[in-house]
Protein backbone atom coordinates (compact mmCIF):
# COMPACT_ATOMS: atom_id res chain seq x y z
CA UNK A 1 0.00 0.00 0.00
CA UNK A 2 2.99 2.51 1.00
CA UNK A 3 4.31 2.04 -2.49
CA UNK A 4 0.97 3.08 -4.08
CA UNK A 5 1.06 6.27 -1.73
CA UNK A 6 4.89 6.67 -2.65
CA UNK A 7 3.64 6.66 -6.68
CA UNK A 8 0.76 8.62 -6.33
CA UNK A 9 3.05 11.15 -4.61
CA UNK A 10 5.46 11.52 -7.38
CA UNK A 11 2.92 11.59 -10.26
CA UNK A 12 1.84 14.59 -7.98
CA UNK A 13 5.50 16.30 -8.42
CA UNK A 14 5.11 14.96 -11.88
CA UNK A 15 1.79 17.09 -12.36
CA UNK A 16 3.06 20.23 -11.13
CA UNK A 17 5.93 20.01 -13.35
CA UNK A 18 3.75 19.25 -16.52
CA UNK A 19 1.33 22.33 -15.38
CA UNK A 20 4.22 24.78 -15.08
CA UNK A 21 6.08 23.89 -18.47
CA UNK A 22 2.67 23.65 -20.72
CA UNK A 23 1.76 27.16 -19.20
CA UNK A 24 5.49 28.27 -19.80
CA UNK A 25 5.51 26.84 -23.08
CA UNK A 26 1.85 28.82 -23.67
CA UNK A 27 3.94 32.10 -22.40
CA UNK A 28 5.44 31.90 -25.61
CA UNK A 29 3.10 31.99 -27.76
CA UNK A 30 0.22 33.87 -25.92
CA UNK A 31 1.93 35.71 -23.31
CA UNK A 32 2.37 35.14 -19.73
CA UNK A 33 -1.10 36.79 -18.48
CA UNK A 34 -3.04 35.43 -20.56
CA UNK A 35 -1.44 31.84 -20.14
CA UNK A 36 -2.35 32.28 -16.46
CA UNK A 37 -6.01 33.31 -17.49
CA UNK A 38 -5.86 30.52 -19.64
CA UNK A 39 -4.65 28.11 -16.53
CA UNK A 40 -6.75 28.77 -13.98
CA UNK A 41 -9.82 28.62 -16.09
CA UNK A 42 -8.82 25.27 -17.52
CA UNK A 43 -8.65 24.39 -13.48
CA UNK A 44 -11.61 26.07 -12.86
CA UNK A 45 -13.49 23.92 -15.25
CA UNK A 46 -11.99 20.46 -14.37
CA UNK A 47 -12.20 21.04 -10.90
CA UNK A 48 -16.05 21.59 -11.03
CA UNK A 49 -16.43 18.83 -13.13
CA UNK A 50 -14.74 17.15 -10.47
CA UNK A 51 -17.08 18.37 -7.71
CA UNK A 52 -19.80 17.19 -10.13
CA UNK A 53 -18.32 13.73 -10.14
CA UNK A 54 -17.50 13.66 -6.30
CA UNK A 55 -20.94 15.54 -5.69
CA UNK A 56 -19.16 17.38 -3.67
CA UNK A 57 -20.39 21.26 -3.81
CA UNK A 58 -17.97 24.50 -3.24
CA UNK A 59 -18.47 25.02 0.26
CA UNK A 60 -18.04 29.08 1.14
CA UNK A 61 -15.87 29.90 3.96
CA UNK A 62 -17.12 32.09 6.74
CA UNK A 63 -16.86 36.27 5.74
CA UNK A 64 -14.48 36.97 8.25
CA UNK A 65 -11.94 34.66 6.57
CA UNK A 66 -12.11 36.64 3.16
CA UNK A 67 -8.65 37.11 3.36
CA UNK A 68 -7.59 33.86 2.70
CA UNK A 69 -9.06 34.15 -0.69
CA UNK A 70 -5.80 36.34 -1.72
CA UNK A 71 -4.22 33.23 -2.24
CA UNK A 72 -6.03 33.19 -5.89
CA UNK A 73 -4.68 36.31 -6.54
CA UNK A 74 -1.31 35.47 -5.62
CA UNK A 75 -1.84 32.58 -7.85
CA UNK A 76 -2.85 34.44 -10.94
CA UNK A 77 0.55 36.27 -10.32
CA UNK A 78 2.80 33.53 -9.67
CA UNK A 79 1.76 31.53 -12.69
CA UNK A 80 2.93 34.56 -14.61
CA UNK A 81 6.11 34.58 -13.16
CA UNK A 82 6.34 31.10 -13.67
CA UNK A 83 5.85 31.08 -17.23
CA UNK A 84 8.21 33.47 -17.76
CA UNK A 85 10.82 32.41 -15.79
CA UNK A 86 10.52 28.70 -17.23
CA UNK A 87 11.05 29.86 -20.93
CA UNK A 88 14.19 32.23 -20.05
CA UNK A 89 16.33 29.94 -17.33
CA UNK A 90 14.76 26.29 -18.90
CA UNK A 91 12.47 24.08 -17.06
CA UNK A 92 14.94 22.52 -14.45
CA UNK A 93 16.64 25.69 -13.64
CA UNK A 94 13.57 27.31 -12.95
CA UNK A 95 11.94 24.87 -11.06
CA UNK A 96 14.96 24.50 -8.63
CA UNK A 97 15.08 28.38 -7.50
CA UNK A 98 11.26 28.16 -7.28
CA UNK A 99 11.61 25.38 -5.01
CA UNK A 100 14.54 27.00 -2.82
CA UNK A 101 12.52 30.18 -2.80
CA UNK A 102 9.02 28.36 -1.71
CA UNK A 103 11.11 26.54 1.15
CA UNK A 104 12.70 29.48 3.19
CA UNK A 105 9.67 31.66 2.54
CA UNK A 106 7.29 28.56 4.03
CA UNK A 107 9.94 29.00 6.77
CA UNK A 108 8.99 32.30 7.66
CA UNK A 109 5.30 31.90 7.80
CA UNK A 110 5.36 28.72 9.67
CA UNK A 111 5.03 30.31 12.89
CA UNK A 112 3.42 27.01 14.21
CA UNK A 113 6.53 24.94 15.38
CA UNK A 114 9.05 26.38 17.55
CA UNK A 115 10.59 23.11 18.64
CA UNK A 116 14.29 23.69 19.75
CA UNK A 117 15.18 19.91 18.41
CA UNK A 118 14.17 20.98 14.92
CA UNK A 119 16.28 24.44 14.90
CA UNK A 120 19.70 22.44 13.58
CA UNK A 121 17.57 20.24 11.36
CA UNK A 122 16.46 24.21 9.95
CA UNK A 123 19.71 25.80 9.63
CA UNK A 124 21.34 22.62 8.09
CA UNK A 125 18.64 22.74 5.36
CA UNK A 126 18.85 26.68 5.41
CA UNK A 127 22.40 26.35 4.55
CA UNK A 128 22.04 23.07 2.07
CA UNK A 129 19.44 25.59 0.47
CA UNK A 130 21.51 28.30 0.08
CA UNK A 131 24.66 26.63 -0.78
CA UNK A 132 23.16 25.61 -3.76
CA UNK A 133 22.08 28.19 -4.86
CA UNK A 134 25.19 29.90 -4.91
CA UNK A 135 26.60 26.91 -6.65
CA UNK A 136 23.80 26.94 -9.20
CA UNK A 137 24.20 30.63 -10.14
CA UNK A 138 28.25 30.39 -10.13
CA UNK A 139 27.76 27.41 -12.80
CA UNK A 140 25.08 29.76 -14.82
CA UNK A 141 28.21 32.58 -14.82
CA UNK A 142 31.00 30.22 -15.87
CA UNK A 143 28.65 28.75 -18.43
CA UNK A 144 27.72 32.54 -19.62
CA UNK A 145 31.00 33.11 -19.94
CA UNK A 146 32.36 30.19 -21.72
CA UNK A 147 29.43 30.87 -24.64
CA UNK A 148 30.87 34.93 -24.58
CA UNK A 149 34.49 32.95 -25.13
CA UNK A 150 33.52 30.44 -27.80
CA UNK A 151 31.62 33.65 -30.20
CA UNK A 152 34.80 35.44 -30.25
CA UNK B 1 31.60 39.02 -10.22
CA UNK B 2 29.18 39.05 -12.69
CA UNK B 3 25.24 40.75 -11.18
CA UNK B 4 22.98 38.15 -10.40
CA UNK B 5 20.83 37.26 -13.12
CA UNK B 6 17.03 39.36 -13.11
CA UNK B 7 15.42 35.95 -13.73
CA UNK B 8 16.99 33.62 -11.08
CA UNK B 9 16.05 36.35 -8.96
CA UNK B 10 12.43 36.59 -10.44
CA UNK B 11 11.95 32.71 -9.91
CA UNK B 12 13.21 32.48 -5.86
CA UNK B 13 10.68 35.62 -5.84
CA UNK B 14 7.76 33.74 -7.84
CA UNK B 15 8.52 30.26 -4.79
CA UNK B 16 7.94 33.22 -2.32
CA UNK B 17 4.30 34.03 -3.98
CA UNK B 18 3.89 30.21 -4.10
CA UNK B 19 4.90 29.23 -0.50
CA UNK B 20 2.34 32.37 0.76
CA UNK B 21 -0.60 31.46 -2.35
CA UNK B 22 -0.34 27.65 -0.27
CA UNK B 23 -0.25 29.06 3.12
CA UNK B 24 -3.47 31.16 2.24
CA UNK B 25 -5.09 28.12 0.64
CA UNK B 26 -4.55 25.78 3.30
CA UNK B 27 -6.23 27.60 6.03
CA UNK B 28 -9.04 28.21 3.42
CA UNK B 29 -9.17 24.20 3.30
CA UNK B 30 -9.26 23.95 6.70
CA UNK B 31 -12.69 25.47 6.96
CA UNK B 32 -13.58 23.78 4.18
CA UNK B 33 -12.70 21.27 1.77
CA UNK B 34 -9.16 21.20 -0.54
CA UNK B 35 -11.49 21.14 -3.63
CA UNK B 36 -13.14 23.71 -2.47
CA UNK B 37 -10.85 25.90 -1.61
CA UNK B 38 -8.86 25.38 -4.85
CA UNK B 39 -12.43 25.62 -7.00
CA UNK B 40 -12.54 29.01 -5.33
CA UNK B 41 -8.64 30.08 -5.78
CA UNK B 42 -8.57 28.82 -9.84
CA UNK B 43 -11.99 31.19 -10.20
CA UNK B 44 -10.55 34.18 -8.38
CA UNK B 45 -6.94 33.58 -10.07
CA UNK B 46 -8.84 33.47 -13.68
CA UNK B 47 -10.54 37.15 -12.60
CA UNK B 48 -7.29 38.41 -11.35
CA UNK B 49 -5.19 37.56 -14.47
CA UNK B 50 -8.48 38.40 -16.57
CA UNK B 51 -7.88 42.39 -14.70
CA UNK B 52 -4.33 42.00 -15.05
CA UNK B 53 -4.23 41.38 -18.83
CA UNK B 54 -7.27 44.03 -19.68
CA UNK B 55 -4.51 46.77 -17.65
CA UNK B 56 -1.47 45.25 -19.10
CA UNK B 57 -3.17 44.69 -22.67
CA UNK B 58 -2.17 40.57 -24.29
CA UNK B 59 1.30 41.55 -25.51
CA UNK B 60 3.02 43.45 -22.66
CA UNK B 61 5.63 40.45 -20.86
CA UNK B 62 9.06 39.21 -21.11
CA UNK B 63 8.65 36.83 -23.30
CA UNK B 64 9.11 36.73 -27.33
CA UNK B 65 6.09 35.97 -28.76
CA UNK B 66 5.70 33.16 -31.75
CA UNK B 67 3.18 34.37 -33.74
CA UNK B 68 1.81 30.83 -34.98
CA UNK B 69 -1.05 28.71 -33.12
CA UNK B 70 0.13 26.90 -30.12
CA UNK B 71 -0.04 23.49 -30.32
CA UNK B 72 -3.80 22.36 -28.48
CA UNK B 73 -1.99 20.25 -25.48
CA UNK B 74 0.42 24.23 -24.44
CA UNK B 75 -3.84 24.96 -23.57
CA UNK B 76 -4.18 22.54 -21.34
CA UNK B 77 -1.76 23.01 -17.90
CA UNK B 78 -4.32 23.70 -15.76
CA UNK B 79 -5.71 20.66 -16.08
CA UNK B 80 -2.84 18.87 -13.95
CA UNK B 81 -2.21 21.89 -12.09
CA UNK B 82 -5.79 21.38 -10.43
CA UNK B 83 -5.96 17.27 -10.57
CA UNK B 84 -2.66 18.01 -8.07
CA UNK B 85 -4.98 19.07 -5.75
CA UNK B 86 -6.78 15.31 -5.84
CA UNK B 87 -3.57 13.52 -5.95
CA UNK B 88 -2.16 15.75 -2.98
CA UNK B 89 -5.94 15.16 -0.66
CA UNK B 90 -4.90 11.31 -1.06
CA UNK B 91 -1.75 11.24 0.10
CA UNK B 92 -1.23 14.00 2.95
CA UNK B 93 -3.97 11.30 4.56
CA UNK B 94 -2.32 8.11 4.12
CA UNK B 95 1.17 6.88 5.66
CA UNK B 96 3.13 9.10 3.86
CA UNK B 97 1.69 12.35 5.59
CA UNK B 98 2.10 15.91 4.38
CA UNK B 99 6.15 15.73 4.98
CA UNK B 100 6.00 12.77 2.27
CA UNK B 101 4.12 14.08 -0.04
CA UNK B 102 5.82 17.38 -0.47
CA UNK B 103 9.02 15.48 -0.79
CA UNK B 104 8.47 13.23 -2.94
CA UNK B 105 6.85 16.21 -5.08
CA UNK B 106 9.69 17.77 -5.34
CA UNK B 107 11.82 14.54 -6.72
CA UNK B 108 8.71 13.98 -9.12
CA UNK B 109 8.49 17.73 -10.34
CA UNK B 110 12.60 17.44 -11.11
CA UNK B 111 12.59 13.70 -12.37
CA UNK B 112 9.91 14.93 -14.69
CA UNK B 113 11.36 18.10 -15.85
CA UNK B 114 15.03 16.24 -16.16
CA UNK B 115 13.77 13.85 -18.52
CA UNK B 116 11.68 16.42 -20.66
CA UNK B 117 14.90 18.92 -21.19
CA UNK B 118 17.21 15.91 -21.41
CA UNK B 119 15.14 14.59 -25.03
CA UNK B 120 13.48 17.48 -25.56
CA UNK B 121 9.80 16.71 -24.93
CA UNK B 122 7.39 19.62 -25.11
CA UNK B 123 9.23 21.21 -27.56
CA UNK B 124 11.22 22.64 -24.49
CA UNK B 125 15.44 23.72 -25.72
CA UNK B 126 16.93 19.52 -25.60
CA UNK B 127 19.99 20.10 -22.84
CA UNK B 128 22.69 17.81 -21.74
CA UNK B 129 23.35 17.72 -17.63
CA UNK B 130 26.56 16.91 -16.37
CA UNK B 131 27.49 15.68 -13.03
CA UNK B 132 28.19 19.38 -11.89
CA UNK B 133 25.05 20.61 -12.52
CA UNK B 134 23.48 17.97 -10.35
CA UNK B 135 25.43 19.28 -7.63
CA UNK B 136 23.41 21.92 -6.96
CA UNK B 137 20.07 20.26 -7.50
CA UNK B 138 20.93 17.19 -5.10
CA UNK B 139 21.97 19.78 -2.64
CA UNK B 140 18.58 21.78 -2.80
CA UNK B 141 16.70 18.83 -2.67
CA UNK B 142 18.70 17.69 0.47
CA UNK B 143 17.78 20.77 1.98
CA UNK B 144 14.32 21.38 1.29
CA UNK B 145 13.94 17.43 2.72
CA UNK B 146 15.58 18.53 5.99
CA UNK B 147 12.96 21.94 6.20
CA UNK B 148 10.07 19.71 5.21
CA UNK B 149 10.40 17.08 8.24
CA UNK B 150 11.69 19.65 10.47
CA UNK B 151 7.93 20.84 10.64
CA UNK B 152 6.89 17.48 11.87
Amino acid sequence: MMTIYILIGLLNGVCIALSRILNGQLSGYQGAFKASYINHIGGFCFLSLMALLLLSPPQFAPASEGLMYAGGVIGALYVAINSVVITKLGSTSAIILVISGQMLFSLLLDTSSHNPDSLLMKIAGVSLIIIGMTIKELLRQNSVKLQKQNQE
Amino acid sequence: MQKINWYSGMAVFGGCLLALMIHLNSQLALGTTGLSASWFAHGIGAITAWILLSILGPKRHAVEIDERKAPRLFYLGGIPGAFTVILASITVNSSIGLSGTLALGLIGQLIFSLICERFGWLQLEKKTFSIVDFVPIVLIVLGSILLIYARV
